[in-house]
């Protein structure tokens, strides 16, 4: 395993790479030119590898696909996945020889042994991609001089990023060049091809670095993603049972929440998701958040400061060493949480009700996507990355919860994102403990039983400007605007 | 059941009465309100108002709706992104309770063999018949259902009504819309037509037969557009300027195969399309006549793997999809299913213009008021700011005519495009067709299970 790349560089470049992200101009890319008649192989051919794939095939680039020998001979489903398609699959030393461009799209656990596999095959002067750069910025891979290193990494799943494409639109991506790497200066035409060769550019695609990917990356999934939601699941239903709610409904009204109250978060940022609930609600949600916000932002700061020394990854690649004993553990656990262990109700439950009777998880998903932005901005993180590594991904997460509660949730997530996953819960459970105890059922399962709407209007336009004013706001407006169906310029 | 002075929307009704096991077919044109007659009978009409109002009880409901609604569930549930192998959807058989306990009803529907299938491995077809033997395993005691026999072939309709058949005779209420003559099956024991909002002519089948039947022929259809009043507003082509000099090749297939999952759907199948060569391809449900347009869109992988010219261009020579899309317009149940994006009416007409599901770029005025014509033309220049997805099943397939028309493309590709409406608008779409094809204007691709709809300007037919 190589030094970790960000501690190895003077300050003046870690705070170049950490604060490197500019929203492109769709005017600054000319298709998908620069991979015209180039060969492309893409390293592995699960749902991202397979649907990128298709759509550079559909850009009209030459694509194919290569897979470890076993897999092609035991013929697993990444080859399927490919033959099916029509592409044409074979071992490493029969394609990457010929390749101008390698595509690795293997999970990141597997980084560090693919690449060591991949790269002396490659041939003198080609280009090797990333969707994530862990293995480059935090196992320190060292790669061949004469290689050109970049990242396009699609901030969506692989079949969403299949269904925008062919839908004529594309999803939004991010873009990157090694600097150690890049010694013809052709990185950056060839990245912005393979971004227009997915339809990202249509979506709006950051040119950023490979470190600000990776320390954004890492500090939106163990917080808001998966460790706000996680906490939050295990607190808001054993406040529920403990408060007599009854458990079906309380596992239900938990495992689809989330996904019901982000839909609105996605659609129109926080304040959208704030606007759903009564006013009285609102300011309950809203007085809850700043609670919390005031209660974790130790633990956002400490996720955040470890992520930046390389303390997480470097602890985290212990375990991976150690045969994921902690990670295995923790996962143990929570298939033991009463979460987890809960059954739904077939009651229907309306849409509008989760919002009002989970006013406690929208204040906790304010508050975690607010802390996560504002500690990646004060780092040195820009705005525009740090709003698609916290709010933009939450519906993802929610999305898997609702289909598959916590367990499942953590074991599809990367084992990275997990194991930071649980780092977080384990603490914000603890430090929530007094709050919680102030914590009833108008907050969580009943909502408010007054039916008295009226509120004091000099506290209302408070709230309401404290929750339309915040930067993650206002950047997120723009950002949405880009990603949704259309912008009339006329 | 038994409704008297009713009123909801689009719809009166005076008097309705049906007895237990009695079997009707309702006949109405799509904006005669026999869609809100639909939703009265499925209990889904919040706000009617009526004297006396006795629904269906125990009621199973089959509609284009639910269908679509079904279609999007199981897309959110696609785990293709998880397992890492692409999700077939669910197994078949778990949408009945407890299909051991039916084995002959499924097989009455001839569906034995598809029930370890996932939802998106189905035909059209079977996905339909499905959906009702979900609802007949329920133990339900009346079933209403829309237009059953739409996207069925001549086969296929044979079986979906031995299946109500074997309905009625178990003693099930049934209740089914038809937009078009020929759908009135004969299990039937009561018609009962609409128009203008009205009950007329309800009643024992062979009392009424004649008069519901004079219903279809006479009504107006909403689709009103002639070629000429296209030329006389201007150059008829859409954004695209193309040469359409007769003779030139379109589409050019040399044993041709393609096939799913490595099972082949057909092979050996030479397919050569010249400018104003007009097409007819027809076949029974499941012969790959959808496949083989899906490959000449691009929307099918095979396309890559055959000797397959589109527009002159070898197929991946390096060409982009989007710039063979660009001189094609495009009907198919797939795009139908697929246009679940937000947007308005409008907007959709206008998307015709950029081949997208949805709009993403910016359009000038010129491209709005063509598509406001269009509008024009099918009748619906009222809800030009109406959700899309809010337009009935059959108005949302006018507005994907429409936008299939708006750019007037090289090669119209037309699948099922007139599943869904009544007969006069079916009748007015290929009128049209058959101006278009008269004028040159675009050449024709179209598939169909309809006999009536083998319009004589067909120069070629391919039987599958």
């Amino acid at each position: 395993m190589g030094e970790n790349y960000f501690n190895g560089l003077p300050l003046r470049l870690q705070l170049e790479e950490l604060s490197q992200c500019r929203f492109m101009d769709a005017s600054e890319f000319n298709g998908v030119e620069a991979l015209k008649g180039k060969k492309i192989v893409i390293v592995g051919c699960g749902a991202q590898g397979l649907h990128q794939g298709l759509n550079l095939r559909d850009s009209g680039l030459d694509v194919s696909y290569t897979l470890r020998e076993a897999a092609i001979s035991e013929k697993r489903q990444s080859w399927k996945n490919a033959t099916e398609n029509g592409f044409s699959v074979g071992t490493y030393e029969t394609m990457l020889p010929g390749a101008d461009l390698v595509i690795n799209l293997t999970p990141d656990k597997q980084h560090t042994n693919v690449i060591e596999a991949v790269m002396p095959l490659m041939k003198k002067d080609a280009c090797l991609s990333y969707s994530h750069g862990f293995n480059i910025v935090e196992e320190g891979m060292q790669i061949r001089e004469d290689l050109t290193v970049i990242m396009v990494a699609p901030k969506s799943p692989g079949t969403e990023v299949r269904e925008e494409y062919k839908r004529g639109f594309g999803v939004p991506t991010l873009i990157a060049v090694h600097r150690e790497n890049d010694p013809r200066g052709e990185g950056f035409e060839l990245a912005k091809a393979y971004a227009a060769g997915t339809g990202g550019h249509r979506a709006g695609v950051l040119d950023s670095s490979f470190v600000a990917e990776v320390k954004s990356d890492l500090m939106g999934e163990q917080t808001i993603l998966c460790g706000v939601l996680q906490m939050g699941s295990i607190l808001c239903y054993d406040k529920m049972i403990e408060q007599g709610v009854e458990a079906g409904y309380a596992s239900k009204l938990i495992q689809y929440g989330w996904e019901t109250i982000t839909e609105a978060l996605k659609h129109g940022g926080i304040t959208n998701m704030m606007d759903r609930l009564s006013n009285p609600a609102k300011i309950k949600a809203f007085d809850l958040s700043e609670q919390l916000k005031e209660i974790l932002a130790p633990l956002f700061n400490k996720h955040m400061d470890d992520i930046i020394s390389g303390h997480f990854s470097k602890t985290m690649m212990e375990d991976w060493a150690n045969d994921d004993v902690n990670l295995l553990k923790w996962r143990a656990e929570t298939a033991e949480t009463a979460f987890e262990k809960s059954t739904c109700t077939d009651a229907e439950i309306p849409e509008q009700e989760f919002f009002d009777k989970g006013i406690l998880m929208i204040a906790m998903v304010k508050a975690g996507v607010e802390l996560a932005y504002d500690t990646m901005v004060a780092s040195g993180i820009i705005e525009e990355s740090a709003y698609y590594e916290s709010l933009h991904e939450v519906p993802l997460i929610a999305n898997l919860i609702a289909r598959k509660r916590l367990y499942e949730m953590n074991v599809v997530i990367s084992d990275t994102a997990e194991y930071g996953c649980y780092l977080f819960a384990h603490q914000a459970v603890p430090m929530l403990e007094e709050f919680m105890k102030t914590i009833d059922t108008e907050a969580i399962g009943k909502g408010l039983e007054t039916t008295d709407n009226s509120v004091d209007n000099v506290r209302l336009i408070q709230v309401n400007e404290a929750i339309r004013s915040t930067s993650v706001e206002e950047v997120g407006r723009i950002l949405r605007s880009y990603m949704s169906a259309m912008k009339p310029i006329m | 059941m038994k409704i008297i002075n009713a009123n909801a929307h689009d719809l009166f009704v005076d008097r309705f009465e049906a007895g237990p096991g009695e079997a009707w077919c309702l006949v109405g044109t799509n904006r005669s309100g026999i869609d809100t007659f639909f939703k009265l009978l499925s209990g889904e009409l919040p706000d009617v108002t009526a004297e006396y109002l006795e629904l269906p009880e125990n009621t199973g409901v089959v509609s284009f709706k639910r269908q679509q609604a079904l279609f999007e569930e199981e897309l959110r549930k696609d785990d293709t992104d998880y397992l890492d192998r692409i999700d077939p959807g669910t197994r078949a058989a778990s949408f009945l309770n407890n299909p051991d306990d039916h084995g002959d009803l499924i097989k009455a529907f001839a569906m034995a063999d598809s029930m370890d299938k996932g939802y998106r491995q189905l035909s059209t077809g079977q996905s339909r018949k499905l959906m009702l033997l979900a609802q007949i395993t329920r133990g339900i005691e009346s079933l209403v259902v829309q237009a059953p026999y739409e996207g069925l072939d001549r086969a296929s309709c044979d079986e979906l009504d031995k299946a109500l058949a074997v309905c009625h005779q178990w003693g099930i209420q049934l209740f089914i819309t038809v937009h078009n003559q020929g759908d009135i099956p004969n299990w039937c024991t009561h018609v009962g037509g609409i128009a203008q909002g009205r009950i007329a002519h309800a009643g024992p089948r062979t009392e009424n037969l004649d008069q519901i039947e004079a219903i279809l022929r006479t009504d107006a259809p909403d689709f009103k557009a002639s070629v000429k009043e296209l030329v006389q507003t201007g150059n008829p082509s859409g954004r695209v300027g193309t040469s359409r000099e007769p003779g030139a090749e379109l589409v050019r297939l040399q044993k041709g195969s393609a096939g799913y999952g490595g099972k082949p759907v057909f092979s050996g199948l030479d397919l050569s399309i010249r400018t104003h060569d007009h097409t007819l391809v027809t076949g029974p449900n499941g012969c790959g006549k959808s496949t083989l347009l899906q490959m000449i869109i691009g929307d099918h992988p095979a396309c890559y793997q055959n000797d397959l010219r589109i527009f002159g261009i070898q197929r991946g020579t390096g060409e982009s999809i989007w710039e063979l899309k660009q001189h094609m317009g495009i009907v198919s149940p797939e795009l139908h299913r697929s246009y679940h994006v937000p947007g308005t009416t409008l907007h959709c007409i206008i998307s015709g213009l950029f081949d997208s599901i949805g709009l993403y770029q910016p359009y000038t005025p010129e491209d709005e008021k063509k598509a406001m014509e269009w509008l024009e033309r099918t009748g619906l220049a009222h809800e030009a700011h109406t959700p899309f997805r809010r337009l009935s099943y059959a108005d949302q397939r006018l507005v994907l005519i429409a936008r299939a028309l708006i750019k007037i493309p090289k090669l119209l590709i037309l699948d099922e495009a007139t599943q869904g409406l009544d007969e006069p608008n079916r009748q007015a779409v290929l009128d049209f067709l058959e101006q278009v094809a008269g004028e040159g204007l675009s050449t024709i691709l179209y598939v169909s299970h309809r006999g009536d709809e083998f319009r004589s300007f067909f120069t070629s037919h391919i039987r599958m």
